[in-house]
């Protein structure tokens, strides 16, 4: 057994880190402020390999082992949720169907500039109003066969960059008879003719990281853009989410960690009673369940993604996961500003925009409570 | 067209630096990097990657004297596009100070042969000096451009450069080979990618010492001019607060004023 990370891994995280504490950082409460996407760093992440995380050499991405991955989405958590998640939803969501599902012909088309920065990002299309958990029943999206084409008619929710991509991959029903093999994911460039984004959704937080709803009305694609076998989608979305799930984990680990160290420097900074308040107890044990639990997260996380890794099931340990990470993150941010005190409310402060932003966390791909249902299914062999 | 990028390995900017009692000095850095790429080698690195891309050059060598671990920092260089990289080290280089440095650096040069350019940063962050290009440039025998913020033309055996100078900046022309230094101003340097780090693991990147080199005394602690006789740490500075107690703010401000007057701070 070995806890070690290799040198190369190091390597990458000190890089990345490096980055993101001159890119993304400083620009945090900026994007934050003003729900400005912050370009200027997505383009330096290009050439770094950053968008392509997961995407082979050959198609000018980084081909990172899982566990790089979850190093690097956690360290542009740490500098800036918004982007971090812009950034994690690229590569796993949109990326990832197109390179472990894709024809050949896609990947050779789209891959190379979406994974270099020379092109917009990619966002995958899963929530309607009407289907959320509830894919299987719920999606009412359509995709029927004329010619060549598919056309795609319907209306989806709660989309992650669409306004900043490219492409989106969009699950269609493909197949009226419903069941579980009755989806598809098609390929829809952003700019077809036919298809409407909304305008940004209002959110509690993660404003640098643009979500809409979005409308298609007879958007026409050729029949090659189908991703993956057709009838396959909703397999294809699930083992998408898996691999999401660990990212997830992993942003909020990020987010948590950095309420975390600002709660340290507050708390050996700020005196009461002729001692700075870290020399209290009641603070301490803030911060050492927020240390302890922070390394279980990690450890947790790391654990999903060296499952992935190595090919071996992980539904059940991404959900573990995604679920404590993200509950612990909430929870490191909340005492974040507790120890703060009013100032921790303040917006001066960082810790006000990690809580919000980490709120999502617990919500977006698989609420803590989908997570738990998964896990029960595993340990319940239902 | 052939160009070496001379760099240092120098202590992190964040590292902590302690000084024991016998002047033995240490350092570690709360991010676990205690030792990096001189930042200032940065911009001469992506210089030097830019004369690949933009001007053909077929090799850009990254070349450092230093210990081992100088490996580090050289795989950097390799991550941020250099086409090779050099390591010069023995034990009789230790102590050198930056004439003997320059010889070394200028014995590599030669050995690599034909090289046109030899670029480096303004300075490295630990010594400061900003000596090492310009003795370099003499060991070779070479033009010495300084403080350059942009390369403007090559061809023809000419490099036509920008330089920073104090009122302004000046153009000058110069035939090749040169040693130029960089300032900040020239460029934006990449950050290593990620497949570039892979790359670099893997590099083979060669160890050349004295006998490769031909070197035969001027380098190392014996030849030093410097002298580290007595090494100590920095006393902390110290100092007290005094709060101005006044009835309104006005009053407050009159007896700072007074008393920064009569401190001589104002």
């Amino acid at each position: 057994m070995d806890f070690q990370l290799t040198e190369e891994q190091r390597e990458f995280k000190h890089i990345v880190h490096d980055f993101v504490f001159k890119e993304l950082r400083p620009m945090a409460r900026h994007t934050d402020e003003t729900g400005e996407f912050n370009w200027t760093a997505v383009k330096k992440m290009g050439p770094m390999g950053l968008l392509g995380l997961e995407v082979p050499e050959k198609y000018g991405g980084a081909e990172l082992d899982a566990i790089s991955v979850a190093i690097a989405v956690e360290e542009l958590g740490w500098g800036c949720a918004s982007t971090a998640l812009a950034v994690a939803a690229h590569n796993g969501l949109a990326l990832g169907p197109i390179v472990n599902f894709g024809s050949e012909a896609l990947k050779e088309q789209w891959l190379p500039d979406l994974a270099t920065g020379r092109g917009k990002l990619g966002c995958l299309s899963l929530t309607e109003p009407g289907a959320g958990s509830d894919l299987q029943g719920g999606v009412r999206t359509t995709a029927v066969v004329e010619g060549d084409s598919w056309i795609i008619d319907g209306a989806k929710m709660w989309m992650t960059n669409a306004s900043i991509s490219d492409v989106m991959v969009v699950l269609c029903r493909t197949d009226q008879a419903g069941g579980s093999h009755s989806l598809s994911h098609i390929l829809v460039p952003s700019d077809t003719p036919g298809i409407t984004i909304g305008a940004p959704e209002k959110k509690m937080g993660l404003k640098g990281s643009p979500t809409h709803a979005v409308t298609f009305d007879e958007v026409r694609v050729p029949l090659e853009n189908v991703v993956g076998e057709v009838g396959r989608g909703l397999q294809q979305t699930l083992a998408t989410l898996d691999s999401g799930r660990v990212g997830i984990g992993a942003l909020a680990l990020g987010i948590g960690q950095a309420a975390y160290e600002e709660a340290i420097k507050y708390a050996e900074e700020r005196q009461t009673f002729g001692k700075t308040i870290a020399h209290h107890q009641a603070i301490q044990w803030m911060l050492a369940d927020a240390a302890t639990e922070l390394q279980a997260a990690r450890l947790m996380v790391y654990w999903a993604a060296w499952l992935r890794g190595w090919g071996r099931p992980y539904t059940q340990e991404a959900a573990m996961a995604k679920l404590f990470a993200t509950e612990v993150s909430e929870r490191v941010c909340r005492n974040a500003i507790q120890i703060h005190g009013g100032y921790g409310y303040s917006s001066e402060f960082e810790v006000e925009r990690m809580y919000r932003d980490t709120r999502l966390m617990t919500i977006g791909e698989g609420t803590s409570e989908i997570q738990r249902l998964v896990i029960a299914r595993h340990i319940l062999n239902l | 067209m052939k160009v070496v990028v001379c760099i240092k390995q120098t202590p992190s900017t964040t590292a902590v630096l302690t000084v024991d009692d016998s002047g033995h000095v240490s350092w570690d850095d709360p991010g676990g990097k205690p030792n990096i790429l001189n930042p200032w080698d940065e911009y001469s690195i992506e210089e030097g990657v830019r004369l690949k891309e933009n001007h053909g050059a077929s090799d850009v060598i990254a070349l450092t004297v230093g210990p081992d671990e100088s490996k580090n920092a050289l795989k950097t260089c390799l991550a941020m596009g250099c086409t090779q990289a050099e390591l010069v080290t023995d034990p009789s280089f230790e102590g050198s100070d930056t004439v003997g440095t320059a010889r070394i650096l200028a014995a590599a040069i030669n050995n690599i042969g034909d090289v046109d350019i030899a670029l480096f940063g303004k300075q490295a962050i630990d010594g400061d000096t900003g000596l090492t290009p310009v003795q370099t440039a003499r060991k070779l025998g070479w033009t010495p451009l300084t403080f350059v913020s942009a390369i403007k033309e090559i061809g023809d055996g000419q490099i036509t450069v920008e330089r920073l100078v104090d009122d302004g900046k000046e153009t000058v022309t110069a035939s090749l080979p040169v040693v130029i230094n960089v300032v900040k101003e020239i460029n934006e340097p990449r950050y290593p990618s990620l497949m570039g780090i892979r790359k670099a693991n893997r590099a083979n990147i060669p160890e050349l010492g004295a006998a490769d080199l031909s070197i035969d005394g001027g380098v190392g602690s014996a030849a030093s001019k410097v002298d580290w006789s007595h090494i100590y740490a920095i006393p902390p500075r110290e100092g007290s607060c005094e709060i101005i107690e006044a009835d309104s703010v006005e009053e407050q401000a009159r007896l700072l004023a007074d008393k920064l007057f009569e401190e001589k701070v104002i």
